[in-house]
């Protein structure tokens, strides 16, 4: 994948994004000239970008849709639901081809396919519109409309127009017939178009006296002119009535697709300048470049900046210097972009532009974990310069050694938190999509309801933006299936039809909190006892001692669904309690409180900061453990005869140095198989306190990142431990605190 | 339409490509615009008539025998005499990335890829050979 490429991908991502929320502003607020401009400018951009990279399926599906805006930005077309869907679902299939190259590098085979169906399905939408006077016919507006394009772009008359279709029979040529000629004869022709009206059979089988075309005109002509040269076809021939070209795709043309042109016009030219090999600088490179942009400028009556070219170029020819000229073009340029220049500004978006670089995610990560390893590496110094002191006996140089691990020690940690700070992304990343969501779902479940955000400014580690997306697509998903009423029951309850979501997010500290809150029913303490006592949760003496605060609280409980219909919108997927096992391993805590038919909150707080610890699984006498990584240092299968016994104690000899052996199951007072000295042993050497000692264990398992918990309540003094996590399954993990077990 | 008033007044094309059907049907397009239109085979002769006459844009296909679309622009943009700097609209079958980044280098100013209907190429000839005077 080339730069180009890579570019085309983040770039096209973006663009989806932004106009996928703009679309959907304009659908809730109505008509807004600046961000249909902006949508539009999306949708031409990626066209463009499509055919950089060479994607010509992505191109002839965007080039429809962006006809279709043309026509909404020259306010020629109301925006409706259904056009914001299709614009929508145009984007979605952009977005899948997008990541489909990302990941292949092409698209995919049914992409021409595709994209053609989806560009007639467009095209048929919009000449719904142009054609409003035509006779209502199934072929006539698709096709028509397609031609239009064609009249409007060639400064065609207003008269009234009138479409052809004429379908010459097989055999036509037998009955003496002369489609071309025939066609040829139609005057004030101004659009043509010929197509095989079955696919081309492989060269060989062609039958060069069967006709096979279909053919399309436009003329400006009238229906008598077009009676008598069809006189002896009749019965092949269908003429449709089309509205002037001054509907809109005529309109919207000049304003929006010439100054593309021109745009475009001026960007080959700068290309064509960046091409040249470097001692390339001849005259004819640059001098076709300016008067070429100056034509085009002079064309679209921008002669102000053809001045300023052709000026350009006077000085590039004085000082035979052609990069005159290409300044002078990048000049027009910005130019050509400075009226709509403001139209980037978001309200979420502080107003001042904050300068940033754009790094790969990778890279980012790497640099993480290197951060982390040289932590660790770097904690072995504490133990070399104790060495030094005790073993060698040179105190000064123990110290020295000692004083330079501090400095270092500050260093790192310095390091490791700008890291972190790197990591840190806006929530609005996160929370993006949920508008899009909501939509969606409201519609297909015939109700109304609106998301809005707030804090998306708030920054938080980007493990929590990749993380919690699934629960939040729960949580909003819940809300729309079972939180929000239809909009008959909501008006009976004296609500507005149109529901509320809020996705709030604020930051204090190093905290984070989001919130999920809707306006709907709420939740009913009275079905989670039922559903509770139902599941055999809890006994029916324990519910009824329950607050219904701490009863809504038991919608966390695996196995406790109050969804009294299971659709096909919360029935599969996570349910609350994998939302609130996810939130717990990112070291975060689950709220939730309602109010009958007042509404439902959940509320997460997170730390911003994940501070992941890599652990190992370990085994011992039936239960599992975690082991910091850190202090690690590899993992052994001994065979017997490696081990020796010294009284009670056992040890082995790794790289000169004995080794004790110790059980973990002992250590911890579990327990213990009697040692089977012929069996092998499994150990994990591990450094602690200075010390290096082989655990013996039952069974390594996996490795994961985890965010620790410190011990609470009852355990909090168990010295053994140094937290516990939540494993993938939603156990939870004891992870050993080596330093006191062996201190 | 852009009025025909005067021959001398038109803008005037040259068409460059070896299928007489193609350079018939621009030809014929353009002529319908307004614009005054020369053919050449090749880029050997497309360089006499350059030579010879003037002209406002060049639309020229990247196949053809004897000197091809590159080669003839090459030539072209290398010459000392103003002719060095005739604007050029290429138009080939296939968009391919090398055939585009080829043009580019050759100094082609713009780039249209087949079939190109009669309204794509009004729009762009015109834009790209100036208003008429």
């Amino acid at each position: 994948m080339n730069e180009l490429q890579q570019q085309f991908i983040s770039e096209s991502k973006e663009l989806v994004l932004q106009a996928t929320d703009d679309l959907m502003t304009v659908e809730r607020s109505g008509f807004d000239a600046e961000r249909i401009d902006r949508v539009f400018r999306a949708f031409h951009t990626l066209k463009g970008s499509a055919g950089v990279v060479n994607l010509p399926a992505m191109g002839l599906l965007l080039h429809a849709a962006e006809d279709l805006l043309a026509a909404v930005n020259a306010k020629k077309r109301p925006i409706t639901t259904g056009l914001v869907s299709e614009a929508l679902e145009c984007l979605d299939q952009v977005s899948a081809w997008v990541d489909a190259f990302e990941a292949r590098g092409v698209l995919p085979s049914d992409a021409g396919e595709r994209a053609r169906d989806a560009a007639l399905r467009l095209r048929a939408l919009l000449s719904d519109n142009t054609s409003s006077r035509s006779t209502p016919n199934r072929h006539g507006p698709v096709w028509a409309a397609a031609l239009m394009q064609e009249v409007a772009a060639t400064d065609a008359s207003d008269k009234a127009l009138l479409a052809v279709a004429y379908e010459p029979l097989p055999g036509c040529f037998f009955d003496g017939d002369d489609p071309l000629a025939l066609v040829a004869s139609i005057p004030n022709l101004l659009a043509l178009s010929i197509e095989p009206r079955e696919p081309w059979p492989p060269r060989p089988d062609i039958d060069p006296f069967a006709c096979n075309l279909r053919i399309h005109a436009i003329t400006a002509t009238t229906r008598d002119e077009l009676a008598a040269i069809f006189r002896l076809v009749p019965d092949q021939v269908e003429i449709f009535d089309l509205a002037p070209v001054t509907t809109p795709t005529a309109t919207a043309a000049p304003d929006t697709k010439t100054t593309a042109l021109l745009d475009d016009i001026i960007a080959c030219q700068i290309d064509m300048l960046n091409a040249g090999d470097a001692g390339d600088n001849s005259y004819g490179r640059y001098g076709s470049a300016a008067r070429a942009a100056a034509h085009a400028l002079r064309h679209f009556e921008r002669d102000d900046l053809a001045f300023d070219v052709e000026a350009a170029l006077e000085s590039a020819i004085a000082q035979q210097n052609g990069n005159l000229v290409r300044d002078a073009l990048r000049r027009v340029t910005a130019a050509l972009a400075a009226p709509s220049e403001d139209r980037d500004r978001d309200p979420d978006s502080p107003a001042a532009p904050s300068r940033s670089l754009r790094i790969d995610e990778a890279h980012v990560d790497s640099l993480f974990n290197l951060s982390g390893e040289l932590i660790v590496a770097k904690n072995s110094l504490a133990h070399l310069s104790k060495l030094v002191e005790t073993v060698v006996g040179d105190g000064d140089l123990g110290r020295s050694i000692r004083r330079a691990n501090e400095n270092l020690d500050h260093l790192i940690t310095g390091m490791h938190s700008a890291i972190l700070q790197l990591r840190m992304v806006p929530v609005s990343q996160l929370f993006r999509s949920f508008p899009r969501v909501a939509r969606d779902l409201s519609l297909r479940l015939d109700k109304r309801a609106e998301l809005t955000i707030q804090g998306g400014t708030a920054e938080c580690d980007k493990t929590l933006v990749e993380r919690l997306f699934e629960p939040l697509l729960h949580l909003v998903r819940n809300a729309i299936d079972h939180g929000i009423e239809a909009p008959e029951e909501r008006r009976a309850a004296g609500k507005p039809e149109q529901a509320h979501i809020a996705l709030e997010a604020a930051r204090t500290g190093d905290r984070l909190t989001i919130e999920v809150r809707d306006d709907g029913r709420g939740i009913d303490p009275a079905a989670i006892r039922a559903k509770a006592l139902e599941r055999g949760l809890m006994s029916a003496d324990e519910i009824a001692a329950l607050s219904d605060e701490k009863t809504t609280q038991l919608i966390f409980s695996a196995g406790l669904s109050t969804a009294t219909a299971v659709t096909d919108i919360s029935g599969r997927g996570v349910g609350m309690d994998v939302v609130r096992n996810t939130v717990e391993q990112l070291g975060g805590k689950i709220a939730i409180a309602s109010r009958l038919g007042a509404g439902t909150t959940v509320r997460l707080d997170l730390p911003v900061n994940v501070a992941m610890s890599q652990i190992v699984v370990v085994e011992a006498s039936g239960q599992f453990f975690g082991l910091p990584m850190d202090v690690v240092n590899e993992t052994l299968r001994l065979t017997p005869d490696r081990v020796s016994r010294i009284k009670n104690n056992r040890g082995f000899v790794l790289r000169d140095r004995v080794v004790p052996i110790c059980s973990l199951a002992e250590a911890l007072n579990l327990p213990d198989k009697p040692a089977d000295d012929r069996a092998d042993h499994l150990v994990v050497v591990a450094e602690a306190a200075g010390k290096i000692i082989a655990l013996q264990v039952d069974g390594i398992h996996d490795r994961l990142d985890a965010v620790l918990k410190p011990m609470k309540g009852l355990l909090a003094n168990a010295p053994a431990y140094s937290g516990t996590t939540m494993t993938a399954d939603g156990r939870v993990l004891l992870v050993l605190d080596l330093k006191e077990l062996f201190s | 339409m852009a009025a025909v008033e005067n021959a001398d007044r038109r803008r005037r094309i040259l068409v460059v490509d070896d299928s007489s059907l193609v350079r018939l049907y621009y030809h014929s397009a353009l002529e319908r615009a307004g614009f005054a239109v020369e053919q050449a085979i090749n880029g050997i002769e497309a360089t006499e008539k350059v030579l010879a006459q003037r002209f406002d844009l060049l639309i020229v296909d990247i196949n053809m025998p004897g000197m091809d679309g590159f080669s003839f622009v090459r030539d072209l943009r290398h010459r000392k005499a103003d002719i060095a700097a005739l604007p050029i609209l290429m138009i080939t079958t296939e968009a391919d990335e090398t055939d585009i980044s080829d043009a580019r280098a050759a100094g082609v100013n713009y780039y249209l890829v087949k079939p190109v209907s009669e309204a794509d190429l009004v729009r762009h000839a015109t834009a790209l050979a100036g208003p008429a005077s």
